[in-house]
């Protein structure tokens, strides 16, 4: 019982230090700038509608209200975590990533029927390599280490700066990533 | 027409069941953790994306069709998530892939120790 209790007060001190902390941590955020890009802001803007007018599909103007309001609240909520600085490129959603979608959905085929031929045939001979990425946002890495664990085959078992460990199903899909098409692609595309 | 776009879907749904075989079957034969995920990569991408492609043909050109759209943009950004988590862990317990490992060719690549 007595311990119990001890808990709950050890609770609730750290939640009080927890919420002090968060209290100097947002006079800290404060000082810093909040800047706002203004292509950012607006090709967010557009992505929230999209996906709201997309997951509801009604049309009456209260249920319009509702979502216009709720999509101005995830604007603030992204204003105020300095999410619209400009570092992360929403509009590059519109502009660059669609074509890339399209050419990698056509290399995800070509190496699903590589990767089933190698299982039916039981003909592989895995390898493991390094691969050095040359992008320079952290986005950006993030997109080529995915971009490399989706296509089958071939996935990212560690990262480490802008250095991928990579591990192969076949040496001809080794053989892709090292050449390094998927690599330029991305770096392209300046996410 | 209806029936094209029947039959088109039919081939869709064969195609992705075929892909979840193949998937299943690549993670009975193949030999260790980090080959298995490429099986499973299979079933991520492939059964999935045909299997919905097949919902949407049946679907037409409506929001339902959208939204089977945005199930598999969103599968699509978190499936390589997980395989990227499981392949992370069994390296960081030291689990040793069966694999040919192949050095770097210039000195800087080569500080990344398992």
């Amino acid at each position: 019982m007595f311990n119990v209790n001890l808990g709950v007060v050890n609770m609730s001190q750290r939640i009080y230090l927890i919420f002090s902390e968060n209290k100097k941590m947002e006079k800290k955020a404060i000082k810093k700038t909040r800047n706002i890009n203004k292509s950012s802001a607006l090709a967010y803007t557009g992505l929230m509608v999209l996906l709201w007018v997309v997951l509801s599909g009604h049309f009456t103007p209260l249920l319009l209200s509702f979502g216009a309001l709720s999509c101005l609240f995830v604007i603030y909520m992204a204003w105020r975590g300095d999410v619209l600085i400009g570092d992360i490129k929403p509009e590059q959603f519109f502009l660059k990533v669609p074509f890339y979608w399209i050419w990698l959905a056509l290399e995800i085929l070509k190496s699903n029927i590589s990767t089933g031929k190698a299982i039916w045939t039981n003909n592989f001979e895995p390898e493991i390599f390094e691969v050095k990425a040359s992008q320079k946002s952290e986005n950006g890495l993030a997109n080529y280490a995915n971009s490399i664990t989706l296509t089958p085959g071939t996935v990212t078992v560690l990262i480490k700066g802008n250095i991928f460990l990579v591990h192969a199903l076949t040496a001809e899909m080794g053989k892709d990533v090292r050449s390094g098409v998927m690599d330029k692609k991305i770096t392209k595309m300046a996410l | 027409m209806n029936l094209i776009i029947d039959i088109a879907s039919y081939i869709c749904f064969f195609i992705g069941a075929f892909a979840l075989i193949t998937g299943s079957l690549g993670i009975l034969r193949l030999p260790d953790v980090y080959s298995r995920i490429h099986a499973a990569g299979i079933i991520d991408t492939a059964a999935v994306g045909f299997i919905i492609l097949g919902m949407m043909l049946q679907s037409g050109f409506s929001l339902t069709s959208a939204k089977l759209a945005l199930i598999v943009l969103f599968l699509f950004f978190t499936s390589p998530i997980s395989g990227h988590a499981v392949a992370m862990m069994a390296n960081k317990f030291g689990i040793k892939p069966e694999a040919k490992e192949i050095k770097p060719k210039n000195k800087n690549a080569g500080d990344l120790n398992g």
